[in-house]
């Protein structure tokens, strides 16, 4: 542990965004013909070979774009993030060269266009605004791993759990342990800001919960919360939640959770907003960490190879082994106990957060499960804080100097997907069965038009 | 951009016998062949879509007179379609291109072999479809790095390619189609499927090739 983090932090916020690449957000940072950023491993050179992409016999060359909603979804699901980081029985080795022949299966065509979506990577920092922010004012970290080479519940499961009981999104309601109920056991007082439904709500023994409003509530109210609630109550863990694409509410908030098609301007702009209400309260802001992710890959290149830790089922749960884990994600932590514009190199996944929150809020390790990946080298959020006295806050350049993409049209998907099938199943039945409770907190649900 | 066809598509009577909100777009298959093209050589274009489909061409050339659909590529160049579901307000739409490769000579290409084990060595095949391709595409030379000896093996012939020699013109004059074959052996450092002694998973080869007159 690098400081004495039950002093020096009160706060920690956790914001987790969905289906980005590491190298997609964030690759820009270390472009030799740009930033040049040497400490980070990002794309140095976008004409690497061994970089390239094949598919059908054919090279397929990384591309930098503007961020734009995107054609569609990009697969990654278990079965083609399979193909995506091509282990090569010659080599041995993870290649990360399948990005674009799983993209070829996924749209089920015999070939795809030279820029196929999966191997575009943000051209710059005006593409990212806020991360670039974050990259410039407080840690990168360039080895945070979304923990399954899998899709978005799955990983999810694992970062609210330290386990999963499923390995590929399901076209139905949750059930398994979460760290909500680790806090409540343990008497740590937290909260859900949420935009719309939170994730939670795909758990029917979250629907007491996601109903009271000292435990979830609508994040227009963080920025007042932070600014005058009193410290009996602020909370000392707190998620703040995006509004979900896959959602069939969003409680007037623009999507914004990065998801393709989406662009992710409106992400950018949903941490810009977190991180203002939090940095609106300086005293408060100086014991926070705020740590920023994304649930995984989304079908987006990277380059770095996944780590050899093998994840089991949990006992009574019948799916293959996994052999690693997922392939990188963007991961940052804000927070004014960091060097401005450091890196963290060692090892993390979204289990690190857990392990966090163990060694704040408990003297054992959070879980045998998150123990295990300790073991095999994940380390905890609190190694990549350093600074024992906290600095002031950096201020934002003003949104207009920051040219977040304009919001654009988004194509809608033709067929439902399982998460979102998974999510107007939950809605449909919060409401059946919570009725005029669950319109009070999510009048939106009244519009849910009847089953088919 | 040019706007060659657009056309209703069979979502309309789904509408009218369902009586549902609209359709989704989608495209069920969409092809330009060949996509390798000498002068002279149309490309036939066909697709399967629900929603109303829309083809444009960049640059913008006109269809050849008749059926099937055929344009002439006189340069390389992008065929989109799209499709849009009705109504037009608020539209859903979905697209997609393919790019015609007009070649003028030569023209250099890699092709990327995915390797495997093969006893005392390495061995990569890969298919290239003759539809693909204009019959009248011929190549020149075929090349690797150097780094390793390479035997390659296509239609008839084969050529060894070796750090002095990298380069062949053993198959000047055999068609790009058909199916290719690479065998390299293992070098005494080297073991197959060992992460520490890794050979190469992938093998490029760069082809040059022109138009048969």
């Amino acid at each position: 542990m690098a400081i004495d983090i039950k002093n020096l932090v009160e706060t920690i916020v956790i914001v987790m965004l969905e289906n980005r690449s590491f190298d997609h957000m964030l690759g820009y940072l270390s472009l030799k013909d740009g930033t040049n950023r040497t400490d980070i491993d990002g794309i140095a050179d976008p004409e690497n070979p061994s970089y390239m992409n094949d598919s059908a016999g054919e090279a397929y060359s990384l591309f930098a774009t503007k961020d734009a909603a995107l054609p569609g979804d990009l697969p990654h699901e278990r079965q083609l993030v399979d193909v995506q980081l091509a282990k090569s029985a010659a080599s041995g080795k993870y290649e990360m060269t399948g990005f674009v022949e799983s993209y070829r299966r996924f749209m089920n065509v015999p070939r795809v266009k030279t820029k196929a979506p999966p191997i575009g990577f943000m051209k710059d920092g005006g593409q990212v605004p806020t991360l670039d922010f974050f990259a410039n004012n407080f840690t990168v970290c360039d080895r945070w791993f979304a923990p399954l080479p899998a899709s978005t519940q799955p990983n999810r499961l694992m970062a609210l759990s330290g386990f999963t009981t499923v390995d590929v999104t399901v076209a139905q309601t949750l059930d398994q342990d979460l760290v909500y109920e680790w806090l409540t056991e343990r008497r740590i007082r937290w909260r859900v800001y949420r935009s719309g439904l939170p994730f939670c709500a795909l758990f029917p023994r979250m629907w007491d919960e996601i109903l009271d409003n000292t435990l979830f509530r609508s994040i227009r109210q963080l920025a007042k919360d932070v600014q005058t609630e009193s410290d009996h109550t602020y909370p000392e863990v707190i998620f703040c939640e995006p509004a979900y694409s896959d959602s069939p509410i969003s409680s007037g908030f623009e999507r914004n959770d990065d998801h393709p098609p989406l662009p992710v301007g409106p992400g950018q702009r949903f941490l810009r907003e977190i991180y203002e209400a939090f940095t609106g309260n300086p005293a408060r802001w100086a014991k926070t960490v705020m740590i920023v992710t994304y649930d995984e890959h989304g079908g987006f290149f990277d380059h770095v190879p996944p780590l050899p830790i093998p994840t089991d089922p949990p006992t009574g749960v019948n799916y293959p082994r996994f052999e690693t884990t997922g392939v990188r994600v963007p991961g940052l932590i804000v927070s004014p106990l960091v060097v401005p514009a450091s890196v963290y190199n060692d090892k993390l996944d979204h289990t690190s957060i857990l392990q966090f929150l163990a060694e704040m809020f408990d003297d054992v390790d959070y879980s045998p499960d998150v123990k295990r990946r300790k073991d095999a080298g994940i380390r905890s959020v609190s190694d990549v804080l350093t600074l024992s006295q906290p600095r002031a806050a950096a201020a934002m350049p003003p949104l207009e100097a920051l040219g977040v993409a304009a919001v654009v049209p988004v194509p809608k998907p033709e067929d439902k997907t399982p998460n979102q099938i998974a999510f107007e199943t939950a809605a449909r039945e919060l409401l059946a069965g919570k009725g005029a409770k669950a319109l009070d907190s999510y009048p939106e649900l009244a519009t849910l038009k009847p089953k088919p | 951009m040019m706007n060659a066809r657009k056309m209703a598509g069979g979502c309309y009577v789904a509408l009218f016998l369902l009586g549902v909100a609209g359709c989704a777009p989608k495209i069920a298959r969409f092809a330009v062949l060949p996509v390798r093209v000498c002068e002279g050589t149309p490309s036939a274009v066909t697709w399967e879509v629900s929603g109303s489909p829309e083809l444009t061409t960049a640059p913008a050339i006109q269809p050849l007179p008749g059926e099937p659909l055929r344009y002439q590529a006189t340069e390389d160049t992008v065929f989109t379609l799209r499709a849009t579901r009705w109504p037009y307000q608020n539209p859903d739409v979905a697209e997609t291109e393919v790019r015609v490769h007009r070649t003028p000579p030569p023209v250099t290409e890699r092709i990327v072999f995915t390797m495997n084990c093969d006893g005392a060595g390495l061995v990569g095949i890969l298919p290239r479809p003759a539809t693909d391709w204009d019959s009248r595409i011929r190549l020149e030379t075929v090349a690797a790095d150097g780094s390793r000896e390479i035997t390659v093996e296509h239609e008839t012939r084969s050529a060894t390619l070796t750090a002095s020699a990298p380069g062949t013109g053993a198959f000047q004059g055999v068609a790009m189609a058909g199916t290719w074959k690479v065998t390299t052996p293992l070098r005494p450092n080297e073991r197959c499927g060992d992460p520490s002694a890794a050979p190469p998973a992938k093998i490029i080869l760069t082809t040059q090739f022109v138009c048969a007159r």
